[in-house]
C-alpha cells in the first residue's frame, strides 16, 4: 500500500478508552483567552506522567462562544471519570480562574457530568452567587477584576485516546517537515488533540519495561540507534529517523478522520514508511487499520 | 386541543382545569363537560368555550379572557398558547411546562410557581410572581418574561426564579427578595429591592437606590453577557450591543437584611 511514494504498512494503531471533557474558555480578547488555554493545557502530554492529556481543540470566534467573547475549546482526557473531575478542578482553578477576564464553560452536552464549578465556588468564601439560565447553573465567583463565571457541571464522555501513526524517513528534517504538515491539517479536525509538543512525539513508548515498576518504556523497535542491537527492530535499512503523532479524540470517528488527513499530509518525499503502534491488544480496545484510512 | 371563547363571563371565571395535563388527555365531548366556576356556580367548559382539535399537541386557548382566572394552574408539563388577554393567577403553582400569552395579563401572575416558563408579549398587572400575603416565601423557580410593563410588587419575596421585564416596572420590585434574578429594561418605581436578602436586580434604566444599599464598583459582569444572549435568542426584546458590552454599577444590599443582594445598574 502506498500514498505517493510512501509505503503504508498493513497494520493498525491500537487505541484505548479514555474519558474526556470539552472546556470552553473565553476572555475579553484573544490574548488572555489564549493565555489561559495554553496554561491549562501545559504539562499534559501523557497520562503516564501528567495525570491527564490536554490540548487546544479549536480557536473560537465570539459568535461561537456562550458569552459572545473570543475563546478556545480545550479537550482534557483521563483514564476514568472521577479523575477527570479532579483534573478539571485543578487546572481550571489554577490556570483559568487566575487569568484576567476569563470565563469557563462546558463544551459537551452530555448526561454524564462532573462537578467543577460547584467545587470551585468555595473559593468565593461565601460571596459566590449561583445563577440559573435555561436550566444550567452557573457560579459567579468574585475576583480582582469583577467575577469569574463557570458552569456548575461539565459534560464528560467516554472517548478514545492513543490513536497514532509513525512517520519513518531518511533524516530529521524530512520527517519533521512531514510531521509539521500532518499536524497542521489534523488541527483542523474538530474534537481531537495531539497532546505532545507541537503534536509530535520522539520518545514513543511501549507497554511495560524490563524494570518492574515502570508501566511504559521506550518503544525500542523504532529507535534507529538500536537497529543493530535489538533483534526485533522495526526500523528499515534506509530509515534513520522515526516520529510518532498521537491523537486523542472525543470518539472513534474524529480520531480516524484526524489520522487519515494526517497520513495523507505526511506521505511526501523523504518519508519512507508510515506505520502505527500496537501491542497485540494489551493497550486498548480500539483498532485503527491504516488500510481503512487510505481513501 | 383548541378552546375558543364564545361567551364572555359576567363575573370572573375560575378555570383551574384549563391546563394541558387535564384537557389534552380527554376527548372533545369530555372536555365540554369539564367543570369551571362562574362566580360561585359550577358550569361546563362548553358554556363558554367551543372545543376543537388543533394540529399540535399544545393546548391553544383563544379569546379575550381578562376575566378568566387560573389558566394553566398547577401545570407541570406541556405547552399552552393563549391568544388574547388572560386574567389573574395565570400559571398559579406551576412547576413545569410553558405558557405563552399573546396579549396582556391581570394581577397575581404565577403565584407559588416553582418551575416552567411563562412568556407574555404584552403588559402584566400587580404582584407578578409575588408571595401571597402572610407568606414568607414567594415563587421558588421558573422563568417569566414580560415584554411590556408590569405594575407594583414584582417578585415579592421570590426565591430562585428569573423575571425579565421589557418595559417599565412599578414600585417595590423585588421587595423582600430571597434569591433569583429580576431584569428590567424600562424605568423602575420606588423602593426597588427593599429588604432583599440575596438575589440580583438588574436595571438598564436609571434607578433610585435606597440608602440602605452600599456602592461597590463599576464593572462588566460576564454573567450578564450570557443572560442578555439568552434573552436576545429567546424573546423579542432587542438588546443593544452597547448594553451587552457595557459597564454596570454594582450596589450591595439591603443592609437591613443580609446585605447579600445586588443591584446592577447600567452605566450609560
Amino acid at each position: 500500500m502506498k500514498i505517493n511514494n510512501t509505503e503504508i504498512v498493513d497494520t493498525y494503531a491500537e487505541a484505548f478508552s479514555m474519558w474526556s471533557a470539552k472546556v470552553i474558555i473565553t476572555a475579553e480578547n484573544d490574548y488572555w483567552a489564549e493565555g489561559a488555554a495554553r496554561a491549562m493545557t501545559g504539562m499534559a502530554t501523557s497520562v503516564i506522567g501528567c495525570k491527564c492529556e490536554a490540548g487546544i481543540d479549536m480557536k473560537l470566534s465570539p459568535d461561537e462562544t456562550p458569552d459572545g467573547r473570543p475563546g478556545y475549546s480545550i479537550l482534557v482526557f483521563t483514564m476514568d471519570k472521577p479523575s477527570l473531575g479532579k483534573r478539571l478542578i485543578e487546572r481550571i482553578g489554577q490556570c483559568v480562574m487566575t487569568c484576567p477576564t476569563t470565563a469557563c464553560f462546558s463544551g459537551y452536552e452530555t448526561e454524564d457530568t462532573v462537578n467543577v464549578g460547584g467545587a470551585l465556588r468555595y473559593f468565593g468564601d461565601g460571596h459566590q452567587i449561583g445563577k440559573k439560565i435555561q436550566n444550567k447553573r452557573y457560579w459567579r465567583i468574585p475576583v480582582f477584576d469583577g467575577e469569574f463565571i463557570i458552569h456548575e457541571n461539565f459534560g464528560v464522555k467516554e472517548s478514545v485516546g492513543g490513536g497514532n501513526f509513525y512517520i519513518l524517513g531518511d533524516n530529521v528534517k524530512d520527517c519533521l517537515d512531514a510531521c509539521y504538515d500532518a499536524v497542521k491539517v489534523m488541527k483542523r479536525v474538530e474534537n481531537v488533540i495531539m497532546p505532545f509538543p507541537k503534536g509530535v512525539v520522539r520518545s514513543g513508548s511501549k507497554v511495560g519495561s524490563k524494570y518492574k515498576d515502570l508501566v511504559a518504556s521506550t518503544n525500542h523497535i523504532y529507535c534507529p540507534t538500536l537497529k543493530g542491537v535489538v533483534k526485533d527492530s522495526a526500523v528499515p535499512d534506509n530509515v534513520h529517523t522515526c516520529y510518532e503523532i498521537v491523537v486523542d479524540g472525543s470518539d472513534e470517528k474524529a480520531v480516524a478522520e484526524a489520522m487519515k488527513v494526517g497520513m495523507h499530509a505526511a506521505a511526501k518525499d523523504g518519508v519512507t514508511q508510515i506505520t502505527a503502534g500496537n501491542f497485540g491488544g494489551k493497550l486498548g480496545k480500539y483498532k485503527f487499520h491504516l488500510k481503512d484510512l487510505l481513501d | 386541543m383548541k378552546l375558543k371563547l364564545h361567551t364572555k363571563p359576567d363575573v370572573p371565571l375560575e378555570a383551574e382545569s384549563i391546563t394541558p395535563s387535564v384537557i389534552n388527555k380527554l376527548k372533545i365531548k369530555e372536555i365540554e363537560k369539564v367543570k369551571i366556576f362562574h362566580g360561585n356556580r359550577e358550569e361546563n367548559i362548553a358554556d363558554f368555550f367551543s372545543v376543537s382539535k388543533s394540529k399540535t399537541e399544545a393546548l391553544e386557548v383563544e379569546g379575550d379572557m381578562n376575566r378568566i382566572k387560573y389558566l394553566g394552574a398547577n401545570m407541570h408539563d406541556g405547552e399552552m398558547y393563549i391568544e388574547g388577554n388572560a386574567g389573574a393567577h395565570l400559571g398559579s403553582a406551576m412547576s413545569g411546562g410553558f405558557i405563552r400569552v399573546n396579549g396582556n395579563t391581570g394581577d397575581w401572575i404565577a403565584p407559588e410557581m416553582s418551575g416552567g416558563r411563562i412568556h407574555i408579549s404584552g403588559n402584566s398587572g400587580h404582584c407578578v410572581a409575588s408571595a401571597y400575603r402572610g407568606a414568607s416565601k414567594g415563587v421558588s423557580g421558573g422563568e417569566i418574561v414580560i415584554e411590556g410593563n408590569v405594575k407594583n410588587e414584582l417578585g415579592h419575596a421570590m426565591a430562585g426564579a428569573t423575571m425579565v421585564v421589557g418595559g417599565n416596572c412599578g414600585d417595590f420590585a423585588g421587595v423582600n427578595m430571597i434569591s433569583g434574578t429580576i431584569l428590567t429594561f424600562g424605568e423602575m418605581g420606588i423602593r426597588t429591592g427593599a429588604g432583599m436578602k440575596r438575589g440580583s436586580i438588574i436595571c438598564i434604566n436609571n434607578l433610585e437606590v435606597l440608602p440602605t444599599f452600599s456602592y461597590d464598583c463599576l464593572y462588566n459582569p460576564t454573567y450578564l453577557k450570557l443572560f442578555f444572549k439568552y434573552i436576545n435568542e429567546n424573546t423579542k426584546i432587542d438588546i443593544d450591543d452597547k448594553i451587552i458590552n457595557g459597564s454596570f454599577h454594582r450596589w450591595s444590599g439591603d443592609a437591613i437584611e443580609m446585605n447579600r443582594g445586588e443591584l446592577l445598574v447600567y452605566s450609560a
